[in-house]
């Protein structure tokens, strides 16, 4: 009898978990506020015939805006591309418009990448007229409903298994590190976590919906952890509060991983930023798998799995931190 | 027992009212003084005046310190706790970012029990994102919610305002003063969707912003403001005090600093005081020694000005030896150093025997050289020491010290051999001098000045009763007839003055042209203590030697103006003689006779001073300043007896007088001597001449008259025309009785 309830007892308890963990997984994602966009292009040409396709098309890389995070995608992209690639950089206005107007004319542009949410947005309109696209360098993507048949993305975060390792490694007594992002990242932050357990490292999560709020959780976050990695969320994130945030862990001597190296100097102890080489490769991967089929197959993002690492010597010596460059 | 303790408790009340109403009493003197004190207005010191000017500053300055003081700490203090409001803003404004993430109002209370460790919080307000409900509140201990609180439109939209990189922050003050209150928007930031992947420190991010609620702060600074209030008056006091130390540094400061100039004080005193043998610091500083330099200077003036003062007042002009005044002051002293020493003196009186002869001889010249000649024999003869002053006229008296009978015997012996031996030489002839020498010894102080004078004039007497050419010593047995008729005299006419009972008569002139004035010629008599009266000639001496004429003359002016101004007939005018003795006065005469034509309203031209004319010629020098000054201001003058052989033509171009008076001795035989109408016609023609007026004295006869008109003499007079009349007369004597006898 007693081990019939105890048999009883531990069932409950596996389903309790199992059932609280399906209603967290159900757990509707926020839906996004519809966004208008206002169209770059005021009138989509209509496109000709689609012929089949033979060789790999020509493919259009719409780019947001001149600034290094893009341009050195789109450069990688038309690095691997060769001849085939056709930059057009949005930042160009009514001249980067009229040459996306012919392109687009043209039957055999049937692939574009978009680099940067403005491009992901434009690009988006795009995709529903039979084309494919591919976007990077954006985040929150979900906000802005840029998925579709025809449309997938490339995960705006580094891989977070070697910064777990690089960050386990330099401090191999950090068991917990806390997260705070917006919400909509659940995804994310379990493919995190479940690297960060890897390293023995507990990550705690707290969704918040305001730069304050962040900051406010932090605080009250920061007794129960070692360290904290900033999301570069933008929706919770300003400029003040980053400083506020890194003051804070500063002086309570918390470490801190952050998603540039220029919030480094602020006493964050590494940074983790992307490698345009990886993404422009996992880009042009998504493409040759679309060109084989209709629209563009596989999960709606693919992560990124490496990144670059960069260490706040002084901040580690002063955590007496031990580094080595590997 | 009780009776005897009550009457001792009024008694002590009384007491001590007596005594409070005593203190109260001088309390109100001394307040009286002090005010009269202060209401004379005592000239200020200039180091008072310089210290009450650093006083004013010190505390103008003082005041604007403790104004700046007050005012700064007080701003100090707002703008401290304005940018501690500001702090606090920013603190609550994170701490109460959880009322607007979730409906955990528990977090709250944390904040409460937080806020309650700072009392200078008074209220802290949440509102919704509008404004207008407060979503949580705090109220310090004692302090209620302000009713019916609401921002104004105006504040919303300033608050609302979500542009710029720093909020909107109102500011309000309470009614209290004490207490104001900061409002600011809660804002929530995001930096734009793609703005992570060029995300700088060092550029403004690209963010949105949004109000989510509104804070208000109440902050009450009382407690500092009290805190101020006491730590200013400490300071204010402490800023008093050492004003009042610097006004006593600075007042010794400046006198040290005006050491130099104080010490000029005492020694002007002295100036002031008529000392001029005053030496005044002229070193120092460069402008004290200036100063020093320029009062040494000017003291030294005042020494030589007084020393020729002194030289002319004490001086005789004529032979320069000591005057009578000056003499008389020297015997009075030798008389207190006999009274402290003992011993004795001796006072000779020297009278020339001859010398009326000199001068009706040889004229008036040749008496002043006779005069000058015996001065200087006497000087040299004289020991050094002793004294020798012309007494006047032909008087001369030596002040001979410490000698006994017997030594002063010696040297009267000496002087009259001496004189044996001197001969004056005059118009070709040498003429023989002689002394009559009254000689008295004095051993006592109990004797006057005086009283020596007139034992030496007895003695004199004496000695020329006795025939000239000796000496005679005094002797206290020799009260003689002389000396008593003397001392009589001086008695009689200094009673006579005192009593004002000189008698004034009046005797009219004549005019004999047609624009004549109405004169009267005022002449002097003295009542004899019974019914008649006594001449001029009978008194004069005596007043002259013992210097009453000046006093004389007064009376006789004063009288005569008086009468004067009592007279109905207006255009009256008096002619009146005046001694020598008058114009040696220290008090001027001129200031006495202004005066008196100011005191009796009277007209300046109606007053004509006769002066004799050996007085004018001799004393010409002497006397013309004080006649020209007179005549300045209207008076007119007349020289009596002239022609009597002192005056020449040639004085009278420079006399400054107005009128000649010819001699009686001329009209009397003017008839019978040629040589007299010769005379007399051309002092007429020479006055007229000189526009002086000329007048005919003692005229005996209608013939004289007659003839003087003829001749152009301008008034006439004498008892043949009309006799001298006493001032019972209230009018003068008429000019019709005069002219109808013309």
């Amino acid at each position: 009898m007693p081990s019939r309830l105890v048999v009883f007892i531990y069932v409950s308890v596996v389903l309790s978990v199992l059932s609280a963990c399906t209603k967290k997984e159900l757990k509707p994602e926020p839906v996004p506020a519809p966004v208008v966009v206002a169209p770059v292009i005021e009138n989509i040409p209509v496109r000709k015939e689609v012929k089949l396709r033979k060789a790999p098309p020509p493919v259009v890389i719409l780019v947001s805006r001149d600034i290094p995070a893009y341009q050195q995608v789109a450069e990688e992209l038309k690095r691997l591309m060769k001849k085939r690639a056709t930059i057009v950089s949005l930042s160009a206005g009514i001249k980067a418009r009229k040459q996306l107007s012919a392109l687009i004319k043209k039957p055999e542009y049937q692939q574009f990448v978009a680099i940067g949410l403005t491009a992901a947005k434009e690009a988006k309109r795009l995709a529903g007229r039979e084309d494919e696209v591919v976007f990077c360098q954006v985040f929150n993507y979900r906000d802005y409903n840029l998925i579709g048949p025809r449309a997938k993305g490339i995960g705006a975060l580094p891989g977070t298994s070697e910064m777990f390792a690089t960050w386990s490694r330099m401090s191999p007594t950090l068991k917990s590190v806390g997260v705070i992002t917006g919400p909509g990242l659940e995804n994310v932050i379990a493919a995190a976590a479940s690297e960060a357990s890897k390293h023995g490292i507990v990550l705690q999560h707290k969704v918040v919906s305001t730069d304050k709020e962040l900051l406010f959780e932090y605080k009250q976050m920061a007794p129960n952890v070692q360290g904290l990695w900033l999301l570069p969320d933008n929706r919770v994130l300003s400029g003040r509060i980053i400083k506020e945030v890194m003051s804070f862990s500063v002086r309570n001597a918390k470490q801190v991983a952050v998603f540039s190296e220029a919030i480094l100097r602020l006493g964050g102890l590494l940074s983790v930023t992307t490698r345009p080489d990886e993404i422009a490769a996992k880009v042009a991967q998504r493409l040759r798998e679309a060109f084989k089929g209709k629209g563009v197959p596989g999960q709606d993002m693919v992560l990124l799995e490496g990144g670059n690492i960069a260490v706040n010597r002084i901040v580690a010596k002063r955590y007496n931190l031990k580094y080595s460059e590997k | 027992m009780l009776r005897e303790w009550l009457n001792k408790v009024r008694q002590l009340r009384s007491a001590m009212v007596r005594r409070v109403e005593l203190f109260a009493g001088r309390l109100w003197l001394l307040m009286s003084i002090r005010v009269g004190q202060v209401s004379e207005r005592a000239p200020t010191s200039l180091a008072n005046r310089i210290l009450m000017l650093q006083i004013v500053w010190a505390v103008i300055f003082g005041l604007l310190v403790i104004g700046s003081l007050w005012w700064g700490s007080t701003k100090v203090i707002e703008g401290s706790f304005q940018r501690q409001g500001e702090g606090w803003i920013n603190k609550l404004d994170e701490l109460g970012t959880p009322l607007y993430t979730s409906d955990d109002k528990e977090y709250f209370t944390e904040t409460v029990d937080y806020l309650k460790n700072f009392p200078e919080i008074s209220s802290v307000q949440y509102f919704n994102e509008s404004g207008t409900t407060a979503i949580a509140e705090y109220h310090r201990d004692g302090e209620v919610a302000e009713p019916d609180f609401h921002f104004s439109e105006q504040e919303l939209q300033q608050l609302q305002i979500t542009t710029g990189d720093t909020k909107a922050q109102l500011f309000r003050t309470s009614d209290s003063a004490s207490v104001f209150h900061i409002s600011a928007p809660i804002w929530i930031k995001a930096i734009r969707s793609d703005g992570m992947f060029d995300f700088s420190l060092d550029e403004a991010a690209d963010e949105t912003v949004q109000v989510i609620g509104i804070l208000r702060v109440g902050l009450d600074y009382s407690r500092y403001q009290k805190d101020l209030e006491s730590n200013v008056m400490l300071g204010s006091g402490l800023i008093m005090l050492l004003l009042v130390m610097a006004a006593y540094i600075g007042r010794l400061l400046i006198r040290w600093s005006l050491r130099p100039l104080l010490q000029l004080e005492e020694p002007l005193n002295r100036l002031a005081q008529g000392e001029t043998d005053v030496e005044v610091e002229s070193s120092g500083d460069r402008e004290i020694a200036q100063i020093g330099r320029v009062l040494n200077t000017t003291i030294s003036a005042l020494k030589e000005r007084d020393e020729t003062l002194r030289r002319m007042a004490n001086h005789d002009s004529l032979t320069g030896l000591i005057n009578r005044n000056y003499f008389t002051e020297k015997v009075e002293l030798e008389l207190q150093r006999i009274g402290r020493e003992g011993g004795s003196s001796a006072l000779f009186f020297l009278d020339l025997d001859r010398f009326k002869f000199i001068n009706d001889t040889y004229g008036h010249a040749a008496g002043d050289r006779l005069l000058v000649a015996i001065s200087n024999l006497l000087k040299q003869r004289m020991r050094e020491g002793d004294l020798v002053a012309r007494f006047g006229g032909d008087e001369f008296t030596a002040l001979v010290h410490r000698v006994d009978r017997n030594q002063a015997k010696e040297i009267a012996n000496s002087l009259l051999n001496l004189m044996q031996e001197f001969k004056f030489h005059e118009a070709g002839e040498a003429l023989r001098i002689f002394f009559s020498i009254g000689i008295t010894v004095f051993d006592s102080a109990l004797q006057t000045a005086h009283e020596i004078f007139l034992q030496a004039d007895t003695a004199v007497h004496e000695a020329k009763g006795r025939g000239r050419n000796r000496y005679h010593f005094y002797e206290s047995s020799e009260d003689t007839i002389v000396a008593v008729r003397d001392h009589g005299w001086h008695d009689r006419i200094n009673k006579m003055l005192e009593e004002r009972s000189l008698l004034l008569y009046y005797q009219p002139l004549m005019g004999l042209s047609d624009n004549s004035e109405h004169i009267c010629e005022v002449l002097l008599r003295m009542p004899d203590g019974t019914h008649e009266v006594l001449l001029p000639s009978a008194f004069f001496p005596a007043a002259e030697r013992f210097g009453l004429m000046a006093e004389v003359d007064r009376q006789v002016i004063r009288k005569a103006v008086e009468w004067l101004a009592s007279l109905s007939e207006k255009g009256v005018v008096l002619s009146i003689n005046l001694s020598l003795q008058s114009f040696e006065q220290e008090e001027g005469l001129e200031q006495y006779l202004v005066e008196l034509v100011e005191e009796f309203g009277i007209n300046t031209q109606q007053l004509i001073f006769e002066l004799d004319e050996s007085v004018a010629v001799r004393n010409g020098e002497k006397i013309r300043p004080i006649i020209e000054s007179i005549s300045a201001i209207g008076f007119r003058f007349a020289i009596d007896n002239f022609g009597a052989g002192y005056a020449s033509f040639d004085y009278l171009k420079h006399s400054p007088v107005n009128c000649l008076n010819i001699d009686h001795t001329l009209i009397e035989g003017l008839l019978q001597d040629p040589l007299n109408q010769i005379t007399v016609r051309a002092i007429v023609e020479a006055a007229q001449l000189l526009g002086k007026q000329t007048v005919a004295k003692f005229v005996p006869d209608e013939l004289t008259l007659q003839q003087l008109r003829k001749f152009g003499i301008d008034y006439a007079q004498g008892n043949f025309l009309c006799e001298a009349l006493p001032t019972e007369h209230k009018e003068p004597p008429k000019l019709t009785l005069v002219k109808s006898l013309s």
